[in-house]
């Protein structure tokens, strides 16, 4: 186990402690000295009682199951959903791969307001499901459809899907295709193929997207709220609550402790699950010293004639053309459901009413110049940028030292990945607060520096989730082989790793500045008189009016992110062959 | 790809390095107030009807800032890193700072507002506007109106909406059922709560405020209980709605200061000014929202002072809240209240 953990061929242990050391001292400084200043209050007073209150009242049992259980739900579905996205886009190139990308990114670039919003117009009494189906004459009343658990699932599975996808695209990517087809001609029926390669192949992308996804939806707010009903209240609503009204502040702390701990224990749990699956990741001595001992193989297989399995279905036809139509198909219905809230989000965002209503009854151009007028949202929207491109940065320098001081497998795995996933198991209502109280003795209250540190604590996680999974997809042979070419340690870094590492931190990168970008509980608590960020001004008019600037706004980065595609699209047809990332397999299934 | 990448880095470094890390110094500096309100349309309201006239009227610079609430109020204490100087903080987020010892005392030697009714002139706030709580209705669905009794009658059949938190809810609930509002106090939570149960299988959800404006809008209730200024604005926006005051539930909003605000005797001007006659006046006309200063309300178009809240003569068909009631008594009626809303 000693040895493998210098598997990777990277430095010695007191090296990797070194890389170690900034994501340490951020967790320290920015994440554990801001929650110290808040969780005693937990268990200040009568803290057994507070717990046993909790623990023992039937409210928030049921609230911890619903949060458990949504989350549970919504991740499940989320990965079922979004991996054939995901394998479809790994085996992209080019044009296909610029628009699955766009199209992956859609739920990101529209502000969870809007989306929410989105999803009533939809889905209620008057919504466009309804009034499709009434029209169809499929049905006589509408369907009560809001104020469900699935309509709060489909929100949140919408919203979930880009973390999976990019989870997931990176380890994807690194599969050869080839392998299907020599399962295929060695008679392995497609379920098998499947099972038994691409799964435990892709098991850490996929374990960190259910990671990401799990913890995200745990801590969700906004949807169940809107689209939910008083039964599926989730914990982090009843969380934010507490704290704003004030009714309570030790049990909102000692809420956010039962959430976190929940949560960690989860996702170990889950981590436990994804190593049994992929046993062959961690093998327990160098592969070397194994096949030494091995016995030969038998190869007498080799000297038999092969049976040629039957046809998997009888009917080669039908299922080829079913097959042939299958990925068209799932892109169609995928497609829509993630551009149905565009349905509502453009018309709203030409809205000429004061108010989010759907259908407008007028259209005008007065929030795009509300907006592009003032110079109060033009420099919020700057901020934002700065924010999160710094944010952005940051994370991804921490994510690469993290990754790489962490190795490959090490004995201290597991704990060490509770530790730097743990800023995504607190509420970030209660890390804000927490963040506010502790940088405000250091002057970090009000800069763009406070915010940006919080959100580096908030979101590099992501950044490491994503680039650890794709680290481990990494062939830890390629840098032995450079090593014994006569490469030093820092020229395998910069030559071998780097390089296969960088697709991984580039997608977490950007998760980390649209995620900051999108940001608004540390940025409103962490921000006052000189710095003003976008979600703050989307926020702020809420408790009187829900304008629909938050439409206009997400609009226009919708079109900026369009234009961007649309350029890199122009710039693949310039250069026709040259963007491909890796030699694209035909996809096999 | 490898080049765009490489681009992209160099870009957010480039961005990165370009972020300024702005740290100000406030000083004690007279002639200027920092005023923390919500944002949004009331604080564009605020602006025009009392920042602007101050500082037209002073010379003070009076900047208005967001964020106002009972979390981020206690933090900026607790903290000593207090920034602002006046927050307006509605009923039940003034009693938990109050509470909290959060604020300082209002210096009555320099506010002076005689048309403001004494109750709203306490220690640590002065009350400057009402909002209130009101039942509204589809007036295609009930074209006779609704009366708050009709509202928890379960052989009325009507979609209806309710708000997330356990005040306002059990006032009205109460005023239905035949309490008169000066008996509200103590709230009789059991028989609130039998109350709302005769119709808790036809309420769709109990929802935040700009989620019950959300759902009239859109055309997902039929009848509902929120707060008046969200039901303005959906009727305003095309909703064919109408609104009662019978059974309704007013609120005070306050003016207050915060404890070891920078420039406190600025801000005791600024509140002095905020609730003379004419800026109250003033306020209604940019916002619905009702005028506490009677010799304000007295100014206002008989039209449109007939409607607003607080006017007495609409808020003597409902309650006013109880804010201190609630203060001592919010911790253990919310268990019963998320216990009872989510069986």
């Amino acid at each position: 186990m000693k040895q493998s953990s210098r598997f990777g061929g990277w430095g010695v242990n007191w090296g990797q402690l070194m890389m170690l050391l900034p994501v340490t001292l951020l967790l320290i400084f920015a994440f554990a000295l801001p929650l110290l200043t808040i969780v005693p209050t937990a268990f200040g007073g009568d803290a057994a009682e507070r717990f046993v209150q909790i623990f023992g009242s039937p409210v928030f049992r049921t609230v911890i199951l619903t949060t458990v259980r949504i989350g549970f739900e919504a991740t499940a579905i989320t990965l079922v959903v979004a991996f054939p996205l995901a394998w479809i886009l790994s085996r992209a190139s080019g044009v296909k791969m610029l628009l699955l990308g766009l199209l992956v990114l859609i739920p990101f670039l529209t502000s969870v307001l809007v989306r929410t919003f989105a999803w009533l117009a939809i889905l209620g009494q008057r919504g466009l499901v309804n009034a499709a189906l009434l029209k169809l004459g499929l049905i006589v009343d509408p369907l009560p459809l809001l104020f469900s658990e699935p309509a709060v699932i489909l929100a949140l599975v919408h919203s979930s899907i880009p973390m999976m996808v990019f989870s997931l695209v990176t380890v994807l990517r690194r599969i050869d295709g080839r392998t299907l087809l020599a399962a295929h001609t060695l008679g392995a029926p497609p379920l098998r193929a499947w099972m038994g390669i691409v799964i435990p192949l892709a098991i850490r992308g996929i374990q960190s997207g259910v990671t990401i996804v799990f913890l995200f939806t745990m801590a969700s707010f906004i949807a169940p709220a809107l689209l939910g009903n008083q039964r599926q209240q989730m914990l982090a609503q009843v969380i934010q609550s507490e704290l704003e009204n004030g009714a309570d502040w030790p049990l909102a702390a000692a809420l956010g402790i039962t959430l976190a701990a929940t949560a960690t224990i989860i996702v170990f749990v889950l981590s436990m699950v994804a190593s049994l699956f992929s046993r062959w990741q961690n093998p327990g001595a160098l592969p070397l010293a194994a096949s030494q001992q091995a016995k030969p193989a038998d190869t007498a297989i080799l000297r038999k004639s092969v049976v040629m399995p039957k046809p998997f279905i009888s009917l080669p036809g039908v299922s080829r053309a079913l097959w042939l139509i299958a990925e068209p198909a799932y892109l169609l219905v995928i497609s829509i459901y993630v551009l149905l809230p565009l349905l509502v989000l453009f018309p709203v965002s030409f809205s000429s009413a004061d108010v989010l209503i759907f259908p407008p009854p007028g259209y005008s151009l007065r929030w795009f110049e509300k907006i592009l007028g003032s110079p109060e949202w033009v420099s919020a929207g700057l901020t934002s940028l700065r924010i999160g491109a710094a944010t952005c940065l940051l994370s991804f320098i921490l994510a690469t030292l993290t990754v790489l001081g962490l190795g490959r497998r090490s004995r201290f795995q597991g704990v060490a990945e509770a530790l730097v996933q743990s800023p995504l198991t607190v509420p970030s209502v209660v890390f804000a607060l927490g963040a506010y109280l502790m940088f405000a003795r250091v002057g970090l209250v009000d800069t763009e520096m406070g915010i940006v540190i919080a959100h580096t604590v908030l979101i590099f996680p992501v950044v490491y989730l994503i680039a650890s999974a794709t680290f481990s997809s990494i062939d830890p042979w390629l840098s032995f082989a450079a090593a014994t070419l006569g490469a030093n340690p820092w020229r395998i870094f910069k030559t071998v790793v780097f390089p296969l590492l960088l697709p991984g931190l580039a997608i977490g990168a950007l998760l980390a500045m649209l995620l900051s970008f999108d940001e608004s509980v540390a940025s409103i608590f962490l921000s006052n008189l000189s710095v003003k960020t976008l979600p703050r001004k989307l926020w702020e008019g809420i408790r009187f009016n829900t304008s629909p600037e938050s439409a206009a706004v997400s609009a226009m980065l919708l079109c900026i992110t369009c234009l961007v595609i649309a350029i890199g699209i122009a710039a693949v047809f310039g250069r026709r062959r040259g963007v491909r990332l890796v030699q694209t397999a035909p996809s096999q299934a | 790809m490898r080049r765009n990448l490489c681009t992209g880095i160099s870009l957010a470094f480039a961005a990165a390095i370009s972020v300024t890390f702005a740290t100000t110094v406030y000083a004690a500096d007279p002639g200027k107030v920092v005023v923390a309100s919500y944002g949004g349309s009331f604080q564009d309201a605020q602006t025009k009807a009392f920042f602007e006239p101050y500082a037209k009227a002073t010379g003070a610079t009076v900047t208005g800032t967001t964020g106002t609430g009972y979390a981020k109020v206690k933090a900026m204490v607790t903290s000593g890193n207090v920034t602002w100087d006046v927050i307006s903080a509605d009923a039940a987020a003034y009693e938990s700072e109050v509470k909290d010892d959060l604020l300082q005392p209002i210096d009555y030697s320099v506010v002076k507002a005689d048309g403001i009714p004494a109750e709203l002139r306490t220690k640590y706030g002065v009350g400057y506007m009402k909002f209130a709580q009101n039942l509204a209705w589809n007036k295609e669905k009930f074209p006779k109106g609704l009366t708050p009794a009709q509202f928890f009658d379960p052989s009325v059949k009507a979609r209806r909406v309710m708000l997330a938190l356990p005040y306002y809810n059990l006032e009205f609930a109460l005023l239905a059922d035949g309490v008169k509002p000066a008996n509200l106090y103590p709230l009789d939570v059991d028989r609130g709560l039998k109350v709302i149960d005769r119709i808790k299988d036809q309420i769709v959800g109990f929802k935040p405020p700009s989620d019950v404006q959300a759902l009239i809008q859109q055309g997902e209730v039929d009848a509902a209980f929120g707060p008046g200024g969200r039901l303005n604005n959906a009727i305003k926006a095309g909703a064919n709605w109408a609104y009662t005051y019978d059974g309704s539930v007013t609120v005070v909003e306050y003016w207050a200061v915060l404890k070891g605000a920078p420039n406190a005797a600025e801000a005791m001007k600024f509140i002095n000014f905020a609730v003379q006659p004419q800026p109250q006046a003033e306020l209604p006309k940019q916002i619905f929202y009702g005028p506490t200063n009677v010799e304000g309300l007295k100014l206002l178009e008989p039209a449109l002072a007939k409607d607003l809240p607080g006017n007495p003569e609409n808020e003597k068909l409902g309650g006013v809240l109880n804010s201190k009631w609630w203060n001592d008594n919010l911790a253990s009626v919310s268990t019963r209240w998320s216990t009872y809303i989510m069986q």
